[in-house]
């Protein structure tokens, strides 16, 4: 318990990546968003995919991390891979899961190149969704991209409630950790048996969760009314990240490298359907 | 003090008139505050004190606003500043004038970092970029923060959240300041350094309005003492006026000087020991490190010491030494870098917690994580449920007579997160005395406890005391180790310097002073270089 590490949010770091303007780094994210779903190609989706590690190894922040994250969703990764596997009937067909039981009976589960292709595709796309919103996250102040919101004239609230979201992550994640020491420490075992365990750990994990969860938000909200959120249409902030050469260099190259990658890949010369 | 220009004070400093005001929660049958008149004029240091439920907290949320405007109940009569009533004001434009800092620091942080959380209020009130600079600045000097502007808030120490909270609302420069307990978390050296912060605040012509059980630190600076019971004012005059008339204060829980407690000295232990219960050896720990600027000293640096059935044992020390640590892995909770534990001779780290807890019962700073149930009665009996002790009929008489006690009674078939803190934390120790542990952890239990309360917990502890348990107590207050405790421990930046018998152990903290800190840092960090 009190492990004190949060496992998602912002890094705290000064790197090339962190220190650009955070509308920069966000327009990057929507771009590498429309290339990823837009270009269906396990070609496209592993050159994003480097470009993305790049993008680690631009702020500093260990690969270790990175697919940390992803861990998390291994799970879900796999069974969209295996059923995109089992249930694409297009393609040639490699051969079959289960073959010819009995004449007439079979075979079934024809395993084809287009469904190990879909399967590939689909999974580096999820990985490349998930891993450029983790490095957005990781690398920029949310004061700084509500400061930078605000900019684009987006009323304050919508960024704020980003900030929020991310200050009460690390809180929810103590928390538990707490609140599971505590059933330890009052008796009762929540690693005896998987359904009764489980059972245990909804009933005495989720409803002390759940409270102090409305209860920090109730509090949160009275901080924030206590310290005039809300007081007028809009608000100054501290410090409003500048746009540098850097920022436009990076933004007008990404623009650039989309249009032309849509143009070229969609119209001139389509990527294979295979590979 | 040097001083920004103020925005937010403009003109006259407002003065607060309160008339008639009567305040009911919604659910509740009695008023929580009734027939308050009072006027305070600007410049006063006003210290409000009174029982547990005296409708303290009631009005500090009715001067800064939330009430009526968060909460759902019947407001009669009025609440001005400046001659404006509250009603027709919003939560905001009152906050320009009125700061309310509540006792959770965790709940007040909004931003992820120090310096945005401190920005957060003058940003709001849209003071320009340099002005917040100046402000903010100021901020963090007048509470000395100034060394944590880098930091995180989440990874914070509590006593370096609550300095955090602290200064977020200095730099609103509101005219009037409530503080509700802001020592309540504090040692004693932090302690006199608020009061004196709060001083010098008032000195600069603010308005200071504190909420505390403990008045007697504020004697000297207050201008103005304000006691309340049952929702009424019972007192309302100088420190003097109330020195002079110590029997104003009988029944209400408080206490002027609190050597004078009425306890009388404990006598030595009733259980002559015969072999050590707890014994711990060379423990040595530190936490992960969360960022780079976080420091990356040991929470705990080589403590050993053994513990005696029958003892009951304070553990002292300023906020982030290491007291809280040193429980945790009593519990099991925590497993040491290096060191090991006993417990009655075994290995304590080696078995299940879960085990555990049928010889050690702990209690933590934050009594919400630790309930778990849905009334007071099923949270009594919890332990017991799936401990197995005791019998269940002995459960029973054990948990009617511990709500008894400790003034429970009444919310048996309440929801446990209806109750105040306090409440939520009596519960709590009811709920680990159940079954008698032979080991009994107590981590800052009397916050938000009056006098009555926090003798009918220590009665308890005695009791269990003298059946061979022994007590491990952190807490900041003197005055209850000296009428309670049998022994001292006091830990340094996680080490035990002191184990002593209360008496001797609390005049060597005394002469360890504010400069022996000071040697013992360098020391540290002579270390750290070496």
């Amino acid at each position: 318990m009190k492990t004190r590490t949060s496992s998602f949010g912002y890094l705290q770091r000064d790197s090339f990546v962190h220190r650009l303007n955070p509308l920069t780094k966000f327009l990057v994210l929507i771009l590498v968003a429309i290339l990823t779903v837009t270009l269906v190609s396990v070609l496209t989706a592993i050159a994003i995919f480097c470009f993305i590690l790049l993008g680690f190894y631009g702020a500093g922040i260990r690969l270790r991390y990175a697919l940390g994250r992803l861990l998390r969703l291994l799970a879900f990764i796999i069974l969209i891979a295996v059923v995109q596997i089992l249930f694409t009937p297009y393609g040639s067909i490699l051969f079959y899961l289960i073959p010819t039981l009995a004449p007439g009976f079979g075979p079934f589960l024809p395993i084809t190149t287009m469904g190990i292709t879909n399967a590939l595709n689909l999974v580096f796309r999820l990985i490349n969704i998930v891993l450029v919103s983790a490095l957005f996250v990781a690398t920029t102040d949310p004061s700084r991209f509500a400061a930078s919101l605000t900019q684009l004239r987006i009323p304050y609230r919508y960024g704020y409630t980003l900030v929020l979201a991310l200050r009460l992550v690390p809180l929810f994640d103590d928390e538990s950790n707490t609140v599971q020491a505590a059933q330890r420490a009052r008796g009762i075992p929540i690693d005896r048996g998987i359904i009764r365990s489980f059972m245990r750990r909804i009933r005495y994990t989720f409803i002390p969760l759940i409270f102090s969860a409305l209860g920090r938000v109730d509090a949160l909200t009275l901080a924030m009314d206590g310290r005039g959120f809300g007081f007028a249409k809009t608000r100054t902030f501290l410090s409003y990240p500048k746009f540098t050469a850097k920022d436009w260099g990076i933004a007008i190259t990404s623009i650039f490298v989309t249009v032309f990658s849509l143009w070229y890949f969609l119209f001139i010369m389509p990527l294979p359907q295979l590979i | 003090m040097s001083s920004p220009s103020q925005t937010t004070l403009r003109g006259r400093p407002p003065a607060l008139e309160i008339n008639n005001l009567e305040y009911t929660y919604e659910g509740s049958k009695k008023a929580a505050l009734t027939d308050i008149q009072l006027k305070i004029q600007p410049g006063e240091f006003i210290v409000i004190a009174g029982p547990s439920g005296s409708g303290k907290s009631t009005f500090a949320r009715s001067v800064a606003g939330f009430i009526p405007h968060e909460y759902n109940g019947t407001f009669q009569g009025s609440v001005k500043i400046n001659d404006q009533d509250t009603r027709t004001l919003s939560v905001r434009d009152i906050a320009r004038n009125v700061s309310l800092i509540q006792q959770d620091p965790d709940s007040q942080l909004v931003t992820l970092k120090v310096l945005n959380e401190v920005a957060f209020g003058p940003e709001n009130f849209q003071v320009p970029p340099d002005e917040i600079r100046t402000q903010l600045e100021w901020a963090l000097n007048t509470i000395t923060a100034s060394n944590l502007r880098s930091r995180s808030t989440h990874s914070l120490s509590g006593g370096e959240k609550q300095k955090v909270v602290i200064s977020s609302f200095l730099a609103i420069r509101a005219p009037i300041l409530i503080f509700d307990e802001p020592t309540a978390r504090l040692d004693p050296p932090t302690t006199l350094g608020v009061v004196n912060t709060l001083h010098q605040l008032n000195r600069s012509g603010i308005t200071i309005l504190v909420v505390e059980h403990r008045i007697q630190p504020f004697l000297t600076v207050a201008s103005r003492i304000i006691l309340l019971n049952e929702g009424q004012i019972h007192f309302d005059g100088t420190p003097d006026q109330l020195q002079k008339t110590p029997q104003t204060l009988t029944g209400l829980g408080v206490v002027l000087h609190p050597s004078v407690l009425t306890q009388p000295e404990p006598q030595s232990m009733s259980v002559a020991p015969k072999s050590t219960l707890l014994d711990v050896f060379n423990l040595t720990y530190s936490y992960p490190r969360v960022e780079e600027f976080a420091p990356s000293l040991p929470a705990l640096k080589d403590v050993t010491f053994s513990v005696q059935p029958g003892e009951i044992i304070a553990i002292m020390g300023a906020n982030g030494s290491g007291k809280s640590t040193l429980l945790l892995h009593l519990m099991g909770l925590l497993h040491p870098d290096t060191g090991f534990i006993q417990l009655n001779g075994e290995n304590l780290l080696k078995q299940p917690v879960s085990k555990l807890a049928q010889k050690v019962g702990i209690i933590f700073q934050n009594p919400l994580h630790q309930l778990f149930t849905q009334t007071v009665w099923e949270e009594v009996l919890l332990a017991s449920e799936h401990l197995k002790i005791p019998e269940p009929n002995v459960a029973r008489d054990r948990a009617e007579e511990l709500l008894e006690v400790l003034g429970l009674s009444n919310y048996r078939d309440q929801s446990p997160f209806s109750l105040s803190l306090g409440e939520q934390r009596r519960l709590t120790i009811a709920s680990i005395l159940l079954h008698h542990p032979q080991l009994l952890l107590l981590d800052e239990p009397f916050i938000g406890q009056d006098y009555r309360n926090v003798h009918q917990i220590m009665r308890l502890q005695q009791q269990a005391a003298e059946n061979g348990a022994a007590i491990l107590l952190a807490t900041h207050d003197a005055s209850i180790v000296k009428s309670y405790c049998h022994r001292l421990l006091f830990l340094y930046a996680g080490q035990l310097l002191i184990d002593a018998p209360v008496q001797q152990g609390l005049d060597y903290m005394k002469n360890l002073g504010d400069s022996a800190y000071r040697l013992e840092l360098n020391k540290l960090e002579v270390e750290q270089v070496g």
